[in-house]
């Protein structure tokens, strides 16, 4: 226990650290810089553009210790030489944003969080596996969590009835609202492959060989819905840190991730309190094509007066981030994180 | 005389002025508190004030997204009207009844869209691009919007077209925008072999 509170203060330390030495560095850095070709370097371009925030992220991200944010902090700083200062107000703001210590406080709440982790794991209550990927510019952003597979055996009702996982009745599927079965998708379900799958009583099976019931997967609205508590077979995961603070998660053992939504839950009983978010699952590679379905300009409201499309830029969100797109390429040119 | 004239018109000038000024800095000012209510007002709000959108209110809170809504993350609702319930008739009534709640998710994430779209940018896309244009749902399919005459038309996974209807609103946390028919996904379903 000494151990770990010897910790905490190293992190919080380093983490304090951080933040001054970034507040001045970044503070030269501004301006967007449309002629960076390179990925990762547009990507830094787009945050010098943000000053403040990319201040503060850096931070947080040292008190991690992840090797990404730290990348991230130093491209930031060296950018700062090549640019042209359109932004000292901006960097102004940067220092007094962390003279505010508005930093300081997340980078508290970060530290606390990490150790709380830690318990979890020597417990080994939690499945704490990251589903993640890298967006080509060092950063970890969240993958589908696919290929998925079935909950082995059948749902819990139908286990315990006489002959057990058998499929329901068809009087009773002809009354359901599409009329008979229904395929993964239509659930916003994707990774769980082809074969004869039924809805009932709020879960979707598959039948396996014999007509029997061979799999199944809880449904958001039916197994899982508010009140019920999360089904221990049904895998979920941790998240990367940007999420659960953009989404304001909390702790890992508050949420759970599955199949592109994630669930507020209570972390004493794991019963499902609310839908935190429900997410596209989209790809956005730096580099390469941006998802199909992005046509219409989407940044949200906070960031609009900061984003918006140019002859050279289009903003588009997903998933918690704003990405730009090359108007005439389609490529993705720069991802930026939207945490104040 | 003359003066006493001149000094009268300058007056009145300038009491005109002086309004004329007042009105536009009245108007900045209304500006400015839209803006700021827009800003604070979440989507679920902006759906509580409408009432034409009764339905689709009572159907996200059957389905548990009522508080997503409310959240931090940015959606755009198209949420059906009271008339476009009940142009599904008696599906209607089945689409709320408990068993199938994870049917009425599935109806609803279709008419969620990641961010804040508004009618003027779908407009704006359209016109750029020629024809129609495409946003994804956190449904997993895909919305089209054209134009007809008019009206700005939304095409669901399954093909069935509606419409637009009014400007829609803005939220801090995402926009609302109305639509005269419920999209359907692309949900059913090959049939299993033994029906």
């Amino acid at each position: 226990m000494k151990y770990l509170s010897l910790s905490v203060a190293a992190l919080a330390l380093t983490a304090a650290g951080g933040l001054s030495a970034q507040g001045n560095g970044n503070g030269k850095g501004n301006g967007p810089d449309k002629e960076r070709g390179g990925p990762a370097q547009a990507h830094e371009a787009e945050r010098g553009n943000d000053k403040a925030r990319a201040n503060g992220k850096a931070n947080r991200d040292d008190s991690r210790g992840d090797n990404r944010q730290v990348q991230r902090a130093n491209n930031g700083s060296g950018k700062s030489n090549a640019n042209r200062g359109s932004g000292n107000a901006k960097a102004e703001r940067g220092n007094s944003d962390v003279n505010r210590g508005n930093g300081n406080v997340r980078v508290d709440r970060r530290v606390e969080r990490r150790v709380e982790r830690d318990v979890d794991r020597r417990g080994n209550r939690l499945d704490d596996r990251v589903i993640y990927r890298d967006r080509g510019d060092g950063v970890r952003i969240l993958a589908g969590d696919y290929p998925r597979r079935l909950v082995e055996g059948c749902p819990p009702g139908l286990a315990k009835k006489n002959p057990p996982c058998v499929p329901p009745g068809q009087a009773k599927q002809r009354d359901d609202f599409f009329g008979t079965s229904y395929r993964p998708s239509l659930f916003g379900l994707s990774g769980y492959g082809d074969g004869r799958y039924y809805y009932d009583d709020g879960y979707l099976m598959r039948l396996g060989d014999g007509g029997r019931i061979g799999g199944y997967i809880p449904l958001l609205g039916g197994a899982l819905s508010i009140g019920n508590p999360w089904p221990s077979n049904y895998n979920s995961y941790s998240v990367p840190d940007y999420y659960a603070d953009y989404y304001n998660l909390g702790d890992r053992n508050r949420y759970r991730y599955a199949d592109n939504v994630l669930y507020r839950v209570d972390p004493e009983t794991s019963v499902i309190q609310s839908i935190a978010a429900l997410l596209t699952g989209d790809e956005f590679a730096i580099g390469q094509p941006a998802p199909s379905g992005y046509q219409v300009y989407n940044v949200p409201y906070s960031s609009r007066d900061r984003y918006y499309d140019t002859p050279d830029a289009h903003y588009r969100y997903s998933d918690g981030y704003v990405y730009r797109i090359d108007p005439e390429t389609q490529l993705v040119a720069a991802a930026i994180d939207l945490l104040v | 005389m003359r003066n006493a004239i001149s000094r009268s018109l300058a007056a009145a000038l300038l009491v005109a002025g002086s309004g004329l000024a007042g009105c536009k800095v009245a108007e900045e000012d209304e500006v400015a508190t839209e803006t700021e209510q827009a800003g604070s007002k979440t989507v679920a709000a902006a759906l509580a004030e409408d009432d034409n959108l009764g339905a689709a209110r009572d159907a996200l809170e059957q389905a548990g997204l009522l508080t997503l809504l409310d959240g931090v993350g940015s959606y755009t609702l198209l949420a059906p009207n009271d008339t476009a319930f009940e142009g599904l008739g008696p599906r209607s009534g089945k689409l709320m009844q408990e068993d199938q709640r994870p049917v009425l998710v599935a109806v609803l994430r279709e008419h969620i869209l990641p961010g804040h779209v508004t009618t003027a940018a779908i407009a704006e896309a359209i016109e750029q691009q020629g024809n129609s244009v495409k946003m994804t749902t956190v449904g997993g399919g895909q919305v089209s919007f054209a134009r007809e005459g008019e009206r700005i038309t939304a095409t669901g996974p399954s093909g069935n077209t509606v419409n637009l209807v009014g400007e829609g609103a803005s939220a801090g946390n995402g926009a609302l925008l109305t639509l005269d028919g419920v999209l359907m996904p692309a949900a059913s379903a090959e049939r299993s072999a033994d029906q």
